[in-house]
């Protein structure tokens, strides 16, 4: 799934340790967030997504794979 | 300090004075028990001495603990352990009937050969019960 962490932690001029800590998450997993190799728990989504105060579906894109 | 953390303290000081007893007694000791008791003590040593010196670090850096802290409750690293926790589970499952079949041909005692199976009957057993309780659960 695509997003718009890395985008939109950048415009806040915020590194990935510090969005991590605000998150209470390791900066690891900010790294993967942004780098598309981990899909965060809707939880974790909802948080980033407050955090940023803009909707869920603003951030993370969703791209059906395969299909018919 | 949290009545949380006194109590593991506790814990870990009387496992830490129970690995002590231990290696004592194993080595006054005589017989087939010396090992034993003396290869549980120095492993229970270790456990609980290096818990009780990782809470004496912690205590005095609280940056530290509460970056300890967010990592063992990371969601991606919760993950990722669980993820190598069950490929370990299905390795072993590869890994058993063979060592059962080593057993059978090294021509061990009967009783050492059903009670690796009842390890492993028991391994199943936990697996299913757990499977279960979580599809109850969720």
């Amino acid at each position: 799934m695509k997003n718009r962490v890395a985008e939109l932690r950048q415009q806040q001029l915020l590194t990935q340790e510090e969005l991590a800590d605000i998150l209470e998450v390791s900066r690891q997993t900010i790294s993967s967030i942004e780098n598309g190799r981990y899909n965060p728990s809707i939880e974790l989504a909802f948080k980033i997504a407050r955090f940023f105060q803009t909707a869920i579906e603003d951030i993370f894109i969703y791209e059906e794979t395969g299909g018919k | 300090m949290t009545k949380k953390q006194d109590t593991r303290k506790i814990v870990y000081l009387g496992l830490l004075l129970l690995a002590i007893g231990l290696v004592i007694v194993g080595i006054f000791l005589e017989g087939r028990w010396t090992g034993v008791l003396i290869g549980l003590g120095a492993g229970l040593l270790g456990v609980s001495g290096a818990q009780l010196i990782t809470e004496r670090v912690m205590q005095g850096n609280p940056e530290l603990k509460r970056k300890v802290r967010v990592e063992e409750l990371d969601e991606r690293n919760i993950q990722i352990n669980q993820y190598a926790k069950a490929k370990a589970f299905d390795f072993f499952q590869f890994l058993a009937l063979p060592f059962f079949l080593v057993l059978v041909v090294a021509d061990v005692p009967l009783w050492i050969v059903l009670l690796a199976i009842a390890v492993y009957v028991a391994d199943w057993a936990v697996y299913l019960w757990f499977l279960t309780r979580r599809m109850n659960e969720i």
